[in-house]
Order: C-alpha cells, then structure tokens, then sequence
C-alpha cells in the first residue's frame, strides 16, 4: 500500500498530465474547424480539374496523337515498379492515425508483386519506412498538421520528376479520408498517369477548341492536376490528424479524470487507516501503561 | 436579348463567384483576348494574367483579376480554374500600388542576378489588379 504522500505526489502529476491533455484537445477542435473548412474549399477546384482534365484525355483523338516525351505525366508504361505517396504526421499523440496509415500502406505494399519505392510526406512515415529497410526515394515532412498549397506543389514536382525519370511506373497514393472527428478511414488512390474514369471513356466529351493549343493546355493542366490531387490528400489528412488528436487527447483528459478520482479514494483510504493506526498506537500504549502501574 | 448561361470562378482555395445570369464573358488568353456568348462551341483556354469582365442579363458589370488558370466552356456552363483569382472590390490597390513600382524599379535596375520573367510576372499581376480595380 502506497503511503499518503506517495499517492498525492502522483494525484498531483496526473492532474497536470490532465492539464496538458485537455490544452492539446482544444488546440487540435479549433484547428480541426479551420482544417475542415480548407478541405471542404479545396474540394470544388479538385472535382472542376478533374472533370476538365478527363474531358480531354476521354477524346481518344486527343491520346492517340499526344507526344509522350512532352507529357511525361500521361505516359503509360508497362509497370515494373510502383510508388507509393504515402501521407502520415509529423507529431505523435493523435491515436491511432498514423499508425492506421501506415498499416494501410504496409497491407497494400504487400499485395503488390512488383518492385516498391516510397515517398513519404511526415516525420512517422519517413521513420517508419526507413527503419524498416524500405526503398524510400524520398521525403518530405513539417507541414502534416497545416499544409499548404506550395507544399503539395513540391511533392507534386518531386513525384512528376520521379515518375518522368522511370523511377516508378505507376504511382498511387495512401492518405486518411476524413469523415468525422471519429472516423477517419484510410485510402489508396492511383494518380499516375493520369487517366481517364472508366465510366468516361468512350464517352467522347465533344470534340473542344483548344486556345492556344492541346499541348499547351495539357502541359499545364496534368501537373496542375497532380498538384490538386496531392493537395486535397494533405488537408484531408491534415483534418483527420487533427480530428483523431482531439479524440485522443479527450478521452485521455477523461482518463486523468478519472485516474485522479481513484487515487484521490486511494488517498483519503491511505490517510484514514492511517489516524485509524495512530489511534490504535496510542490506545494500545495507554492500556500498556495501565497495566504497568498497576 | 442574350441568352444567359451558367458561369463560375473556382480557385483552390473556394468557390470564388457562381452565377446563372451572365451573357457575356471577356477575358485574354495566351493567344489573345477571347470572348464568349452563350452557346459558344466548347472550348479550353489557357488565361493569361489579365482582367476578366462579366457582363450580366441586366447590363451590369463585374470585373476579376484573374492571374493565370483555365476557361472551360461546354453546353452552355463556363468555368474558370483560376490559380488566383480576385473581385475588384476585394483588390488592395496600396499593395498593387507597391508592388507595381516594386516590380518596375527593378526592371529599370536590372540587376545582375533579376529574374526578369518573374518580375515581368509581378508587374503583369500589378496592373492587372489596378486595372480591375479602378474601374470597378
């Protein structure tokens, strides 16, 4: 049994531990509100690229004479290696997000029989696949809990040059679609090269003018697209990061509580039988004393 | 009278402008300025860094800085994918102002190590901005 001092020295962290906690959740719901407002926002411009960049390549007269050299980023080749972008956090202390991401990745990494390469994006990715002894060819990290457009960018072209230098032929992305503070679910999406939705193809878009030109068009807009891509990746992740933190960090607010509750018991226990000893002591002593008198 | 159709801004950011009234649509793109009316063949245009008017059923006028993106048209909606994008009453005409002179200053200067398609950029966005801006 514990002694009383003991016990509140403990009362005493835990409820600073409590402090903490509860600081960090509020932290994480006033920034998950901005987060979510940045991904709902993001969404319109991603949805409107796509439908534009799939209504040129559904054309098949556009793809059959496209110059590949020129679009490195529409090229298809016969895929040897696949990259993975995958999308953790920078911190810790957000429950299970990261590691849910990762496992995600791992899982899908598995399934695939071709060579692997890695570009991570966040501290606990890059760490994770380094000391695994995985190929990461790059990373990118400081940014997972706010990003910004001009980081995606820089992933963006990191990735396009990768891709253009047949590091990998193929490229998907794992990143954590955000639905509630609660939920939050892990997701793969092929990005490179860009193609058309199934449900597009064939289904000629009509024949567009092209001002100034197809090629002028599709070389801004394919990496234009990967940016877009990307960036709607790093905020819905940045928004489940910071969901999953505040969920963590309030049930971990509730388990100090309630820690401190029980120790606090413990505590008035520890004290009571303590005076109760005492009280015991000095009677025993008393009656001791009586008897040797008499 | 023209027939309205349906048009909107859209930058990374939000949902910049939306409306269904509009009959006319001027802006400039790589190649030249570029006009479209309602039924226009669909098209796909690479903007320049310029002023874009909108013209309303009603005869009135709305101006954008719109810096760089894409116009797409087709069965009658137009959407504009924006890099940036800006209403003229949302314009900071000091900081257009300044970085006008800024860019220019630097264009006479032209130092050694100037990036001058950058500053050419900056000084096309400037006037842009004061264009929209004050005739808003």
């Amino acid at each position: 049994m514990a002694t009383a001092r003991e016990i509140r020295s403990r009362m005493k962290s835990v409820g600073n531990i409590g402090k903490i906690t509860k600081a960090m959740k509020m932290v994480a719901a006033a920034r998950l509100r901005r987060a979510q407002e940045r991904a709902a926002a993001s969404r319109p411009y991603a949805i409107k690229i796509k439908e534009v960049l799939s209504n040129i390549v559904s054309d098949p007269s556009v793809l059959s004479g496209l110059n590949v050299k020129q679009h490195p980023l529409l090229q298809k080749r016969e895929v040897k290696k696949v990259g993975y972008l995958v999308i953790a956090s920078d911190k810790g202390l957000a429950g299970a997000y990261s590691s849910n991401a990762l496992k995600k990745a791992v899982a899908e990494i598995a399934e695939c029989e071709d060579e692997v390469v890695v570009i991570t994006s966040g501290r606990r990715a890059k760490d994770f696949f380094t000391s695994r002894g995985y190929k990461v060819l790059s990373y990118h990290m400081g940014f997972s809990d706010r990003p910004t457009y001009n980081d995606a960018a820089t992933i963006a072209q990191d990735a396009a040059k990768k891709f253009a230098d047949e590091n990998f032929d193929e490229l998907r992305i794992v990143y954590t679609v955000f639905k509630s503070a609660l939920s939050q679910t892990p997701t793969v999406d092929f990005i490179l090269p860009v193609e058309p939705p199934a449900d597009a193809v064939g289904k000629a878009g009509g024949s567009f003018i092209f001002e100034p030109g197809q090629d002028e068009a599709l070389s801004v807009l394919a990496p234009k697209y990967l940016e877009t891509v990307i960036y709607s990746a790093l905020v819905q992740s940045a928004a489940s990061e910071l969901g999953s933190r505040m969920t963590a960090m309030s049930s971990a607010t509730d388990n100090a509580g309630k820690l401190g509750a029980k120790l606090l018991l413990g505590y008035n226990k520890a004290r009571q039988a303590g005076i109760t000893r005492e009280l015991t002591e000095i009677c025993g002593g008393v009656e001791a004393l009586k008897q040797a008198q008499e | 009278m023209a027939t309205p159709f349906v048009f909107e801004i859209v930058t990374p950011d939000k949902m910049l402008f939306e409306a269904d009234n509009v009959v006319y649509v001027g802006c400039r793109a790589l190649t030249g300025n570029l006009g479209l009316k309602a039924k226009h063949l669909p098209i796909i245009a690479t903007l320049d860094v310029a002023p874009m008017k909108i013209e309303f059923e009603d005869g009135s006028v709305q101006k954008f800085a719109v810096c760089g993106g894409f116009l797409e048209m087709k069965d009658n909606k137009c959407t504009v994918l924006a890099t940036i994008a800006e209403p003229g009453d949302e314009i900071d005409v000091a900081r257009a102002e300044s970085a006008k002179t800024r860019a220019e200053e630097r264009l006479t200067a032209r130092a050694a190590d100037l990036d001058v398609k950058r500053a050419q950029l900056a000084l096309k966005k400037a006037l842009a901005r004061l264009k929209v801006a004050g005739t808003n």
